[in-house]
């Protein structure tokens, strides 16, 4: 039997961030919730998730310092992440980061039903389980 | 059985004139010749009006044309007719008429001047029969496969045993030598039938509607009409008959539903449809033909087949026409290939090409426009494929989003590829 694949969503918003954990349940998938980028890496480093959903503006710590420092750590280093934001590339600073820390997905919100998101996700862990 | 008849005659427009020495013409065109005796008036420019059956006088008819006694002219006094005859076999007037006033009349003189009538001796003859079998009186109109006859006289005195008819139309008397066995047929009834198809094909156990009309050209009474519906088929083989009985005075519309048998072969049929009736001089059929065919998925099997070949073809080119569109499609926006470029600035060049391919899927050729324009980068102005960038690749891509974002008013998000 296949186990259950566990999603962590680090998204400040507690609107969209249910919205994304009831579609996560009813497409049988265990959500992890975080607030912000660092709830976001403890999560992250504690409980292995299979995926990450990751917003970049968010109190505390924003996503691209949650990345790397998820990314510092070795099991970090793989972790599947998409960038779910309404912040486009247009600073160079961003795009270097992006490059380097390596999300397989950069998503504006505006512009993605979740319904697709969710589908993104799938296409994932499918992928990761050939 | 022969009839013998009394006929009174007119005297013929174009022989009308007789001729007086003392008042000149005189016409005779209002006079009756009956065979007893002769009526009407003779007219005279010149002398006016002359009686032929006056209260204390008159002519008469021996009944073999020798005419005796005497007409009164209101300005001519007595005219003797002693001497005046009619040629029993032509009509044609002779002798001459006398009176004190009037001189002499004569009536067959060479200058327009001859009396002639279409009455004729008193004959017993036979009359021309309307016989009851077909086509005996019958002329012109036909209906569906019988003669039809035009002209029924108001009244037909027919005797059974000779088949001999006559009409009172042409005569002032009708006598009839044996009455027995007569039959008095006041305006018999003759009908025509007509059917004709609602449809012209149906399938096997469906209803076949017929639109019948029944028309009287006779008259007289409500008659009932025993009408023979039958279906044959092209080899002349009976599949289905029904009759049923309809009142009918003058005429009858209606729609006769037949319900073809289940088993019923496909191919063509013929529908008849005949009537009977009492007092009937010519059969009546009316017929057309009809075709059966099995039907497929509610439509008849030819159209299944005209319909269903259509929509294959339609179908056929429709999917190869998609097939076409995907396939270029997908060469048009397949991403490139980078693998020749060295991998730390591979992913730079990755970014940068599919972001110009989605914004080209998503707007169209501006998108290669406005890459093209962009400092640092140069394309492939056809398809957008990244060919050199020549300053920072972050910055690069962050002005082509820029750009984007401000020109098209489109965000763009990334798919990186995986290694």
């Amino acid at each position: 039997m296949e186990t259950q694949k566990t999603i962590l969503v680090v998204e400040d918003e507690k609107s969209l961030r249910d919205a994304v954990v009831d579609i996560l349940r009813l497409k049988n998938l265990i959500p992890l919730e975080a607030r912000n980028g660092k709830e976001g890496v403890e999560v992250a480093i504690g409980k292995h998730p299979d995926l990450i959903l990751l917003d970049l503006i968010m109190p505390e710590m924003d996503g691209m310092t949650a990345l790397k420092k998820i990314r510092e750590d070795v099991w970090g280093e793989k972790v599947p992440v998409i960038i779910l934001t309404n912040l486009s590339a247009t600073k160079e600073q961003l795009v270097e980061d992006m490059v380097t820390h390596k999300p397989i997905h950069y998503l504006i919100k505006s512009d993605w039903k979740l319904h697709d998101v969710v589908e993104k996700i799938e296409k994932i862990l499918e992928i990761q389980n050939k | 059985m022969p009839f013998s008849y009394v006929e009174a005659g007119t005297v013929l427009s174009s022989h009308k004139y007789a001729w007086s020495d003392n008042v000149g013409y005189i016409n005779f065109e209002d006079v009756t010749v009956e065979d007893d005796i002769l009526s009407g008036y003779a007219w005279s420019e010149n002398k006016g009006w002359i009686n032929f059956n006056p209260t204390q006088g008159g002519v008469t008819n021996d009944g073999s044309g020798n005419l005796a006694g005497s007409a009164w002219g209101e300005q001519l006094g007595w005219i003797d007719f002693d001497n005046v005859s009619i040629d029993p076999s032509t009509g044609k007037f002779s002798g001459t008429a006398t009176g004190e006033l009037v001189g002499t009349i004569t009536f067959d003189c060479p200058n327009f001047c001859d009396v002639e009538t279409d009455w004729r001796q008193n004959t017993t003859s036979s009359i021309a029969s309307l016989g009851t079998s077909q086509g005996s009186s019958a002329s012109g109109r036909t209906n569906a496969l019988g003669p039809v006859i035009p002209f029924i006289p108001s009244v037909v005195v027919l005797n059974e045993l000779e088949n001999t008819t006559s009409s009172t139309g042409a005569f002032s008397e009708i006598e009839v030598t044996d009455d027995s066995d007569q039959i008095f047929i006041e305006n018999p009834p003759l009908f025509d039938v007509i059917s004709e198809p609602v449809q012209v094909r149906v399938a096997p156990g469906e209803i076949l509607p017929i639109s019948v009309r029944l028309s009287n050209f006779g008259g007289g009474k409500r008659v009932d009409v025993l009408i023979e519906y039958s279906i044959f088929s092209s080899t002349g083989k009976e599949i289905y008959s029904i009759s049923e009985t309809v009142a009918v005075e003058t005429t009858a519309n209606f729609i006769k539903s037949i319900q073809i048998p289940l088993g019923t072969v496909s191919g063509t049929y013929t529908a008849k449809t005949s009537i009977i009736y009492g007092g009937q001089l010519a059969p009546a059929i009316t017929q057309f033909p009809f075709k059966v065919e099995r039907k497929i998925l509610g439509l008849f099997q030819s159209d299944f087949f005209l319909y269903g070949g259509i929509t294959l073809i339609i179908s056929f080119f429709a999917l190869l026409l998609g097939r076409v569109l995907i396939k270029r499609r997908k060469s048009r926006f397949a991403p490139f290939d980078y693998s020749n470029i060295p991998h730390n600035e591979r992913t730079f060049y990755e970014i940068l090409s599919d972001t110009i391919m989605q914004m080209r899927q998503r707007v169209g050729d501006d998108a290669l426009f406005i890459a093209s324009n962009i400092s640092g980068l140069q394309i492939d102005k056809k398809n957008g494929r990244v060919l050199a960038i020549t300053e920072s690749p972050a910055k690069v891509i962050a002005v082509l989003v820029s750009k984007y974002e401000k020109i098209l008013g489109k965000k763009v998000s990334f798919s990186l590829r995986r290694e």
